[in-house]
């Protein structure tokens, strides 16, 4: 394995950011193709369950903590420690020797919709955890596989892979009547139900408020549509910092939003044949493709959510906070690495997932932005 | 919802089974579904419901030919689901990873639509050890088993639940809320902790007379593979649950405890399986038949890890469960793995159902045993009597030629402790003495010790009248208890909110008393001919002719002036300390002798908990004399505790005032009819300071002869290796003493060192009639031959807890 495409979280996840690898690419379509949840509506030997939007799959299991704040966005769960190593020869402890604790979130749903969404609802928090595209969760790690049966590893997680695109941010996103869901109690989760769009509908009391959700995909890739509603009309509100959200309906009791991609990381079980090693305009032109930039960035000058990028390098630019500047590379990279960082006048802040590359896909992009004149 | 009913059909060929008596068939499965069987269920239409360790459960109407097995997906979406109950058609209550959820198809299409969380009260670490089963409770709730954690797998950073650092130690851990423990989940909903001490508990069972069970797996903290008689507030064996149980809470890490006080606290196993019949216990199941072969009302206990199913077959012995264990099936037609078994309606047939995935080769599947009405050549049954076992076998004996030649009998005892397993210890071959009837069968052994597993070989060439082997040629019994000699004067308990009464052969006798004046006490005590023989100040305030005198002399106390600074004998003192009641550990009553345990805290004049003591009290005796016995084992389990050089402590009694030596006429005593001697032939005032086995002190008390004696068990420690220091004085009050000064000829200061225990033993005679009648002597030397309750921890084995942890820290 090379270091420069591999991110290691805790010891535990390995991700692989492989996008314009096309092998790569094959096997991930590949294996989105052969479902056998979808086509049997049971859970098979198969490693990667996949569902489909008329068969969508609920699976319970571990999933990966994929770095959400421990303080606030899963502040309803315990905190692990170092402890001694054991020896199972000796039957003793070790006296300098420790277990770390691993990521990983115990009590949470994950649902797949095929290649369209996925996500993770957490019970103990009662709130979306993460959302993602193009996967769902490898099990292999925790199932085993079918000719031995036995977990791999020892922090043997299901690993996650797709394309994440949204992930929660902060303290719980919902007011109720004015009031953050975080400063009224711990809540708690009551069960779900299964509708006739066979879309889980979980229902969770947050103090003596009862409330329902439902999550789907929103209208655009990447995008997720949540359908709130509570018990005794009580207003709701969602805000959740850096994350963009339009609200489709607010009746009393209700809430219909959309939320934007506030993330941008591609994972992968699969190890990378190939690094790019060499960056190049093609590369980039694949990647713009490939990571829904065109999805708001357009090449003919159009408006969209984000500014074109028709003639974009060399030209000035705008911004709503900083100084003007002459877009060059080292913004070029900043606008991909941190959007946050500077938002061109005209444009909402936020509305763009920081997309986190190897080197040479930065440096791709870069060539390929420059090239459109 | 109507989206999709998923019927599955495939074709692969069962074995046909060769059990003579018990043909296996197996039933079939798609080839691309992982039976991995969690839990199984009929509905009262012969729907099987089985639910599958990814999360589905499905549903089967099993037919004639296992081969056309048809399943249909009912639900999906759960996380290692192992305990299923049904409600009815189309509602289950399944236990996961998770939680405990309710399952409900509430259009009644076939598939669930509604999934109701009952409870997540319980913690999950992340660890992939941490089971769970389910029970009735015969009251519309349920009992929930949950598995703790091993050490192979991690745990997370952000586990669900209280999370403790105390509890995540070891080799298979509790780090997180009510890990290790079957909690109790009511008809309304709330959750409480019932019983501890658990290490994978894989299945629970309800019997039809409400008694609770769980097998346990084989591992740290386990002899053998036991099955527990689940007694609510029991802890089972294995510490590291012990840190959710809020009366043990200030003793620290529970692994750490002294061996003897978790053996004190240990509900012995009713079974413990020997590696010859079991690797680890899945579910057990009880037959409520009489179509499945002779063995109805027995249990049924598959290997979770081999190709074999045992029989258990239980008795009630001096209060409690516990009994034999004979290999049932042991057959390779079996899958390895066996975890859950269901009977079908027709109550000829059970199904079978196995997983192994994480542990061993992937052997998973459901079968189903039918009885086909040939009785098969086994043992029926086997009981404990007192001198040996009765045997029965389900057929009669050719020739009827069962002799002692046909069995061998040994036995030997399991330890306890942190190593995993145990090997078999103090191994004893027994001669069988005689073999009686012509079945059932009476086997007299030569002797028969409480604390040890009797293994019965039967020569496999055994053959019934209708010539049929034997078939599996072995029968165990775990002997917890003896059974107990017929009396007149049964010792009956009384539990009440402050205390326990004691009554022999229905006359009142003592009362325990939880908290009397900073410490548990006995008082009254009422001798033979309800004669009273303690002082009742203080503890009752104006009896004629009493002195009120040291007021801390209450009624029979247990105490010393200075244990590590803090004073337990002079209950009104700056520096006084309080023994605290924690709980009954257990009682038995209804034979010739009741017994009560405790556990009780020592806690300083500030509150903090310096050590505990676990005290087995025995109350008996006949229409001359009655007995209590006390057997105290004081723990270290804070720190070391000192024993300082005092002279008072540490069993006193303080008599009736008639029992005095001397009188004392300005505290209301004028008269007094008291005699005193000791077991050396000392006698009178001049007993007090003396080495003795025991003291005797008699006299008139109201107008009655009358005594008490006081013995010290020669097992107790002494620096001089003699007899027991006796502060035994003129005015009523006795006391044995084994910290007391040297200078008055005592034995000094005494350390238990922490995570080490001290056992004391002593015994109380309150007789009628006169001195030369009570053969106190003779008592005593029955006593001294006492060997004292049975224990689980060898002689030989290494001392714990500084053991456990490393060499390079000790």
């Amino acid at each position: 394995m090379k270091n420069n495409c591999v991110i290691k979280f805790s010891g535990v996840l390995l991700a692989f950011f492989v996008y314009g690898n096309a092998e790569v690419q094959a096997n991930v379509e590949q294996s989105l193709k052969v479902s056998d949840y979808a086509e049997k509506g049971y859970l098979t030997f198969d490693n990667k369950p996949l569902g489909s939007l008329n068969r969508p799959l609920v699976l319970r299991t571990f999933v990966p903590t994929l770095e959400l704040s421990k303080e606030s966005v899963l502040s309803n769960h315990s905190s692990g420690s170092t402890s001694p190593k054991y020896s199972p020869s000796s039957g003793k402890e070790s006296d300098n020797k420790n277990y770390q604790p691993i990521d990983g979130i115990p009590a949470a749903i994950a649902v797949n919709l095929g290649k369209t969404l996925s996500y993770v609802w957490d019970t103990t928090e009662c709130r979306l955890l993460y959302a993602w595209t193009d996967g769902f969760l490898d099990m292999l790690n925790y199932w085993g596989d079918r000719a031995s049966g036995r977990r791999k590893g020892f922090g043997y997680v299901p690993r996650l892979y797709g394309f994440v695109f949204y992930k929660a941010v902060g303290k719980h996103p919902l007011k109720i009547d004015g009031v953050s869901v975080s400063e009224l109690g711990t809540p708690k989760y009551n069960g779900y139900s299964i509708g006739e769009d066979r879309l889980p509908v979980y229902d969770y009391r947050i103090g003596k408020h009862n409330l329902s959700l439902k999550i789907n995909s929103g209208p655009s890739a990447q995008t997720l549509k949540l359908d709130f509603s509570s018990k005794d009309n009580e207003k709701l509100e969602f805000s959740s910092p850096n994350t963009q959200v339009e609200i489709k309906n607010k009746n009393s009791g209700k809430l219909s939003i959309i939320i934007r991609p506030n993330a941008g990381e591609r994972f992968s079980t699969d190890e990378p044949k190939e690094v790019i090693k060499k960056p190049s305009r093609e590369i980039g032109e694949r990647l713009y493709t490939s990571l829904g930039c065109i999805a708001c960035h357009s090449l003919d000058g159009g408006k969209n959510h984000g500014p074109t990028l028709k003639g974009s390098y060399g030209s000035k630019r705008e911004f709503l906070k900083a100084s003007p500047m002459v877009i060059d590379e080292a913004y070029i990279r900043e606008s991909i690495e941190k959007p946050m960082a500077k938002t061109v006048k005209g444009y909402l802040t936020g509305m763009m997932p920081p997309y986190k590359l190897q080197e040479a896909e930065y440096n791709s992009l870069i060539l390929f932005i420059k090239s459109v004149r | 919802m109507k989206f999709f009913i998923l019927v599955i059909l495939s074709l692969a060929s069962s074995l046909s089974a060769s059990v003579s008596s018990y043909p296996i068939e197996n039933i079939n499965f798609p080839d691309d579904m992982p039976p991995e069987i969690g839990g199984l269920a009929f509905d009262q239409n012969g729907n099987l419901y089985a639910c599958l360790r990814r999360g589905d459960v499905v549903i089967t109407k099993p037919g004639n030919n296992p081969n056309l097995t048809q399943w249909k997906v009912f639900a999906t979406g759960l996380h290692n689901p192992m305990g299923m109950l049904l409600v009815g058609p189309g509602h289950i209550i399944v236990s996961q990873m998770a939680e405990l959820t309710e399952i409900i198809d509430t259009d009644m299409d076939g598939i669930a639509d509604r999934y109701n969380n009952l409870s997540t009260d319980f913690g999950i670490s992340g660890n992939y050890h941490e089971t769970n089963a389910i029970c009735r409770d015969g009251n519309g709730g349920f009992y929930i088993a949950l598995g703790t954690a091993s050490h192979n797998g991690p745990t997370f950073f952000s586990p669900r639940g209280e999370y403790s650092k105390d509890g995540r130690r070891g080799r298979n851990f509790s780090s997180n809320q009510l890990r290790g423990w079957v909690v109790h989940y009511d008809k309304n909903g709330k959750l409480s902790p019932f019983a501890s001490g658990f290490r994978m508990h894989n299945g629970i069972t309800r019997s039809p007379d409400g008694e609770i069970w769980c097998g346990d797996n084989q591992g740290d903290w386990r002899g053998g593979s036991p099955i527990y008689n689940v007694r609510p507030g029991s802890f089972n064996g294995h510490p590291s649950s012990l840190v959710w149980d809020n009366d043990l809470k200030n003793f620290g890490t529970p692994i750490f405890l002294p061996r003897k006080m978790l053996d004190d606290l240990h509900n012995q196993p009713s079974v413990q399986l020997t590696r010859k019949s079991m690797n680890s216990c899945g579910e057990p199941f009880i037959i409520q038949s009489k179509n499945f072969g002779p063995f109805n009302g027995q249990m049924l206990v598959p290997d979770e890890n081999g190709r074999r199913i045992n029989r258990i077959m239980m008795e009630k012995v001096d209060g409690a469960w516990q009994g034999a264990s004979a290999l049932f099936l042991n057959t390779k037609q079996l899958r390895a793995g066996g975890v859950r078994i269901a009977m079908d309606d027709t109550g000829k047939t059970i199904y079978y159902g196995s997983t192994t995935r994480g542990w061993q080769s992937p052997d998973e599947g459901l079968q189903r045993i039918t009885y086909n009405g040939k009785i098969p050549f086994h043992v029926q049954n086997l009981k404990l009597t007192t001198k040996g076992f009765k045997l029965w076998f389900t057929k009669p004996i050719k020739k009827k030629s069962f002799d002692s030649k046909k069995i061998k009998i040994r036995s030997f005892r399991y330890e306890y402790g942190y190593r995993y397993g145990s090997s078999e210890k103090d191994k004893k071959e027994h001669q069988i003495v005689a073999v009686n009837g012509t079945g059932p069968f009476e086997i007299i052994i030569d002797e028969l010790v409480a604390g040890r597993i009797y293994m019965i070989e039967i020569n496999p060439e055994l053959t019934s009248e209708d010539n049929q082997k034997i078939h599996d040629p072995f029968v165990q019994y775990t002997v917890n208890r003896l059974k107990r000699p017929e009396t007149k004067f049964p010792a009956k308990l009384n539990l009440q909110e402050d205390g326990i009464e004691v009554s022999v052969g229905g006359e009142f006798f003592a009362k325990y008393n939880f908290s009397k004046f900073s410490q548990p006490i006995i008082w009254p005590v009422q001798g033979p001919g309800n004669i009273r023989m303690l002082r009742d100040y203080p503890l009752k305030n104006g009896t004629e002719g009493e002195a009120n005198d040291h007021p801390h002399h209450r009624a029979i106390f247990i105490g010393h002036q200075g244990v590590s600074g803090v004073n337990y004998w002079h209950n009104q003192n700056k520096n006084a300390g309080v023994v605290e009641h924690l709980k009954l550990i257990e009682s038995r009553s209804g034979e010739d002798r009741a017994i009560i345990k405790t556990l009780n805290a020592w806690k300083d004049n500030e509150g903090k908990t310096i050590g505990a003591d676990t005290r087995t009290i025995s109350f008996g005796g006949d229409a001359a004399a009655r007995f209590i016995d006390l057997e105290i084992n004081i723990h270290a389990t804070n720190q070391d505790l000192v024993f300082e050089e005092f002279k008072d402590g540490f069993v006193g009694i303080r008599t009736h005032p008639d029992l005095r030596l001397n009188p004392n006429p300005k505290h209301g005593v004028k008269e007094v009819f008291g005699k005193a001697r000791n077991s050396e032939g000392i006698e009178g005032k001049s007993i007090w300071g003396k080495r003795a086995d025991w003291v005797h002190y008699h006299g008139k008390i109201e107008g009655k002869d009358a005594g008490i004696g006081f013995f010290s068990h020669p097992s107790n420690i002494t620096k001089k290796g003699e007899k027991s220091w006796w502060h035994a004085r003129d005015y009523g009050l006795i006391s044995a003493n084994p910290f007391a000064p040297v200078k008055i000829g005592g034995d000094g200061e005494h350390k238990i060192e922490k995570g080490q225990t001290l056992t004391l033993r002593y015994r109380f005679i309150f007789h009628k009639g006169p001195a030369k009648d009570a053969k106190i002597g003779q008592m005593f030397t029955e006593y001294a031959k006492d060997d004292g309750h049975p224990t689980s921890l060898m002689p030989d084995h290494p001392g714990y807890p500084e053991d456990y942890l490393s060499q390079k820290k000790k």
